[in-house]
């Protein structure tokens, strides 16, 4: 199992222990790794997701027992939590794609939103979360990835684009259309 | 200006409201300028401001949603109770397996096969070393 995540000297090493020691059959390690990583992995899966907890946390058990299952191949040129949200985030997008099997309009959409003017600038408040949340549901997949690897998640740019598997150049610029597109979205209410 | 409005707009999306975290220290300071500068694009600023705070209300949301059903616990509690065993741990069983068997084919060949054999006499001659010397090396 290769992580092929962004380097972090400390945080590999330590993670290269604990899944030295949960490859040892040493479940109080794994269970370390468990109670940091689940309810992040979970805050992930349903902001992809938008919708079904349950699937949420299937996909978070999926991923982590994948993690046990290949702790002894670990190969420590990446975090941890790096990979997990890697395989949440692929398990994620099979079941986005279960759901709606036949429907590929994310990309005419980004780039019908690439060739739009730019939203006016203004402040938008706030005030209530859930029309800010119904817009980010609304978001095409990789966009509202690229949200919430970056507000919800903290990880930076190199972490997010390593998880989606894309050049960081290109992970800027998902962000910043995600960004445009919610402003947008919010500013028509 | 070296960096026009859209250049800037479109790094502020890229980048975010917090010019400090910027990758290209110069593009910041040129956006810290043109904002004391221009009306609109510190309202661009204040805008990308706003819509992080309210995704960190929306973080703030989705976390207690999951707090509040009980998620973490109940993905814990699956995994541990779905977790395979390694091969390292495999590997020991394996052995630890071979070592019953061949104790179990001992003990069968030992009841079988020996057993016959413990029947007839056996003499067992000691010799006692006062008399007869230590055994040994056959030295003078």
């Amino acid at each position: 199992m290769q992580s092929n995540g962004p380097r972090d000297g400390d945080g590999i090493a330590r993670d290269r222990v604990r899944l030295a020691r949960t490859a040892a059959g040493d479940e109080a390690a794994f269970a370390e790794i468990v109670a940091e990583e689940t309810p992040r992995l979970l805050r992930f899966a349903a902001s992809i997701l938008g919708s079904g907890q349950g699937e949420a946390e299937e996909l978070v058990q999926e991923a982590l027992i994948r993690l046990w299952r290949q702790a002894e191949t670990w190969q420590p040129d990446g975090r941890i939590s790096t990979w997990l949200h890697r395989v949440t985030y692929r398990l994620a997008i099979d079941v986005l794609r279960r759901r709606r099997p036949s429907v590929d309009i994310e990309s005419v959409v980004e780039t019908l939103e690439d060739a739009g003017p730019e939203p006016e600038a203004r402040l938008i408040h706030f005030e209530d979360a859930k029309a800010l949340r119904r817009a980010i549901d609304s978001l095409p997949e990789r966009q509202r990835t690229a949200i919430a690897l970056c507000h919800f998640q903290g990880l930076s740019q190199v972490e997010a684009a390593a998880v989606m598997e894309v050049s960081e150049a290109a992970y800027e610029s998902l962000l910043a259309r995600a960004r445009r597109r919610l402003r947008a979205l919010l500013a028509e209410k | 200006m070296a960096n026009d409005r859209h250049e800037l707009a479109e790094a502020l999306d890229r980048y975010g409201a917090d010019l400090a975290s910027w990758p290209d220290p110069s593009l910041a300071n040129e956006a810290r300028r043109r904002a004391l500068a221009d009306r609109d694009f510190r309202a661009r600023i204040d805008a990308a401001a706003s819509l992080a705070m309210g995704l960190a209300a929306v973080r703030d949301q989705i976390d207690a949603e999951i707090a509040a059903a009980g998620a973490a616990g109940r993905v814990q509690a699956a995994v541990f109770a779905a977790l395979p065993p390694h091969r390292h741990t495999r590997r020991w069983a394996l052995v630890a397996a071979a070592v019953l068997v061949a104790a179990a084919l001992g003990a069968l060949a030992d009841v079988t096969i020996l057993a016959p054999a413990g029947s007839r006499p056996i003499e067992v001659v000691i010799l006692d070393p006062l008399a007869f010397g230590p055994a040994g090396t056959g030295a003078p």
